[in-house]
C-alpha cells in the first residue's frame, strides 16, 4: 500500500488534479495487478506475522492461560484500581426483587462439619486471633440487597446480613501497616480467595451470616461466608476458616484456573 | 479507461485489521456466552430458536472454555478499540467521514437501493463512493461497535462504571445488548459479503490496493 509512486501520470487523484489518463487497457491492467501484488504481498507478510505473534503468545502459559493475557488481566486490574474509588457503591435494590442464588460450587465445603464448633482465625501483623460468630455479631450489623454476579454471566438480587471486613480488621489493629492484600480460607483449605485491599476494605463488602433474611444454609457458606459486590460471585468464599492480612499477593482458587486474580467490578 | 484513488491506506488497514480481530472477538465472546447459554427467540411459550444449539457448541468447540474467553476477550478489546478510535479518528480528520454519513435524504435513496439490489427498480443508480444504504449501514457499523465497547465496559465494570451499566438499562439488559450487537455484526457480515459479491471485482480489488478502474472523463469521488 505504497502512496509514493502515486506521482506517476497514471493516478488521478481524487483532489481532480488535471493529469494526464492513460487509454490503454493494456497499461491500466498491468498496473492494477502490480498494485493487487504489492498489496496481497504486504497483507501476507502482515497476516503471517500475526500467526506467528500468536504462535508467541501461545508458548508460554501462567496458571492456565497464555502469560501475555495473564499480564493483559493484571494490567486491567491495575488501570481499574487506579480508577477505583471506595464511595463508588453497588447499586441497592428493593427487596421485593430477592430470590436464592443457585449454589454454585462445593469446593471447601466436602467434610463432615459442625456449624457449632466453628471458629474463625484472623492473622496478621504477627498476631493470631479467634473468634466465634457471636464475637463477630458485637460489630456493627449490616443489611444489603445487592445484585451477586457470577462469573458464567447469570446474576441475582440477595438480601445479605453480615458485618463490616473494614470493622472487623479495623478492630483488630490489622489495617495499621497498611496491608495490601486479605487472604481467605476454608476450614480444610480446599477453596482460598485473594482480595486486593481496597475491595476488602469496601463498605460493602461483608462477613454475612444470614441470606435472604435467613441463616446461611451449609451450601450457601454457612455459619460466614464473604459478600462483596465488587467483585464475580467466586471471591464470595463461603465457610470462611481463616482471615490472613499480608503484603504477599495470596493465592486464589479460579486464578490458578485460569480466571482473572483481581475479577473486580 | 483510467485509475483513480478510491479507499485511503489508514482506512483500508482499520478495514482488513478489524476483520480478525472483530472474528476473535466473537469466538472468544461465545466461550464467555456459553457458560449461561440463556438467550432465545420465543414465541409464546414455544421457543423457535435457541442461542445456541448444542451442535454449534460441540462443531466450534466452544465448551468449557469461560476462562480462556475471557482472558482473550479482555485483550482483544484492546486491540478493537484502538483500531476502531484510529478509524474515527481518521475518518473525522481527513473528511472521509462526509463520504460515509448518511446525508440529507439518505432513507428515501436508500430505499431507492434496496428496490434496484431487489431487482425491483431497474433504473441504474447515481454513481458515488457510497450509496445511501451504504452510508446509513456503514455508520451504524461504527455507532454499533462504539456501543459494543459501551455495553462491554457496562459488564466488565457494573460498580465503577455503574453510571453506564444503569444507563444501559442495568447489568442484565447490558448482557443482553452486548449479545444483540454482536448477531448484528453477524448478519451484517452475511449481507455485506454478498453485496460485496455483486458488486464486482474492480470494486472488491479498490479496497485492497485503494485504486479503482473507472471511464475516463469520471472525476474522483466528491462528498455528497
Amino acid at each position: 500500500m505504497t502512496e509514493q509512486d502515486d506521482e506517476n501520470n497514471l493516478v488521478d487523484e481524487p483532489t481532480l488534479s488535471s493529469s494526464e489518463t492513460i487509454n490503454d487497457e493494456h497499461s491500466i491492467n498491468k498496473e492494477m495487478n502490480r498494485r493487487l501484488f504489492v498489496n496481497l504481498l504486504t497483507g501476507s507478510a502482515v497476516a503471517i506475522s500475526g500467526l506467528l505473534s500468536l504462535k508467541w503468545i501461545l508458548s508460554s502459559k501462567n496458571d492456565e492461560i497464555p502469560s501475555l493475557l495473564r499480564k493483559n488481566h493484571d494490567f486491567n486490574a491495575n488501570l481499574s484500581k487506579a480508577y477505583f474509588k471506595p464511595d463508588r457503591l453497588a447499586p441497592t435494590f428493593s427487596e421485593n426483587l430477592i430470590a436464592d442464588p443457585r449454589a454454585n460450587g462445593d469446593l471447601g465445603l466436602k467434610d463432615d462439619f459442625a456449624p457449632n464448633d466453628w471458629l474463625l482465625h484472623l492473622y496478621g501483623n504477627n498476631t493470631h486471633k479467634i473468634f466465634t460468630l457471636n464475637n463477630l455479631k458485637k460489630l456493627p450489623i449490616i443489611e444489603m440487597t445487592t445484585e451477586l454476579k457470577c462469573i458464567e454471566g447469570w446474576s441475582q438480587i440477595v438480601k445479605w446480613k453480615g458485618v463490616r471486613l473494614f470493622d472487623f480488621l479495623l478492630k483488630n489493629q490489622m489495617l495499621s501497616n497498611n496491608p495490601k492484600y486479605v487472604s481467605m480460607e476454608t476450614p480444610d483449605k480446599e477453596y482460598y480467595v485473594g482480595l486486593d485491599i481496597e475491595s476488602a476494605i469496601h463498605p460493602q463488602t461483608l462477613l454475612a451470616f444470614e441470606m435472604n433474611n435467613k441463616p446461611l444454609t451449609l451450601e450457601h457458606g454457612a455459619p460466614l461466608r464473604l459478600v462483596t459486590p465488587l467483585k464475580y460471585g467466586i471471591k464470595h468464599i463461603k465457610r470462611i476458616g481463616s482471615i490472613t492480612v499480608t503484603d504477599n499477593k495470596p493465592k486464589d482458587y479460579w486464578a490458578e484456573q485460569g480466571y482473572d486474580w483481581y475479577s473486580g467490578h | 479507461m483510467k485509475i483513480i484513488k478510491k479507499h485511503h491506506t489508514v482506512i483500508r488497514w482499520n478495514h482488513w485489521i478489524n476483520f480478525p480481530i472483530l472474528a476473535s472477538m466473537i469466538w472468544s465472546g461465545m466461550l464467555i456466552y456459553w457458560s449461561n447459554d440463556v438467550y432465545k427467540i420465543s414465541l409464546g411459550n414455544k421457543v423457535l430458536f435457541k442461542f445456541f444449539p448444542d451442535w454449534f457448541y460441540t462443531t466450534f468447540n466452544l465448551s468449557q472454555r469461560l476462562a480462556e474467553g475471557m482472558a482473550w476477550h479482555f485483550f482483544l478489546m484492546w486491540l478493537f478499540a484502538i483500531n476502531g478510535f484510529v478509524y474515527v479518528a481518521y475518518s473525522l480528520i481527513s473528511g472521509e467521514w462526509r463520504y460515509l454519513v448518511p446525508h440529507k435524504h439518505a432513507l428515501k435513496h436508500a430505499f431507492a437501493v434496496v428496490l434496484h439490489d431487489l431487482g425491483i427498480n431497474k433504473n441504474p443508480l447515481p454513481e458515488r463512493k457510497f450509496n445511501a444504504a451504504q452510508q446509513i449501514t456503514y455508520t451504524g457499523i461504527i455507532i454499533m461497535g462504539f456501543f459494543s465497547l459501551l455495553t462491554g465496559l457496562a459488564i466488565y465494570k457494573p460498580i465503577q462504571l455503574s453510571w453506564l451499566t444503569s444507563f444501559l438499562g442495568g447489568y442484565e439488559a447490558a448482557r443482553l445488548e452486548h449479545f444483540i450487537l454482536t448477531m448484528g455484526y453477524v448478519a451484517f457480515f452475511v449481507i455485506h459479503i454478498s453485496q460485496v459479491i455483486r458488486s464486482g471485482w474492480n470494486n472488491v480489488r479498490s479496497m485492497i490496493t485503494g485504486y479503482e478502474v473507472v471511464n475516463k472523463d469520471k472525476k474522483g469521488y466528491e462528498y455528497d
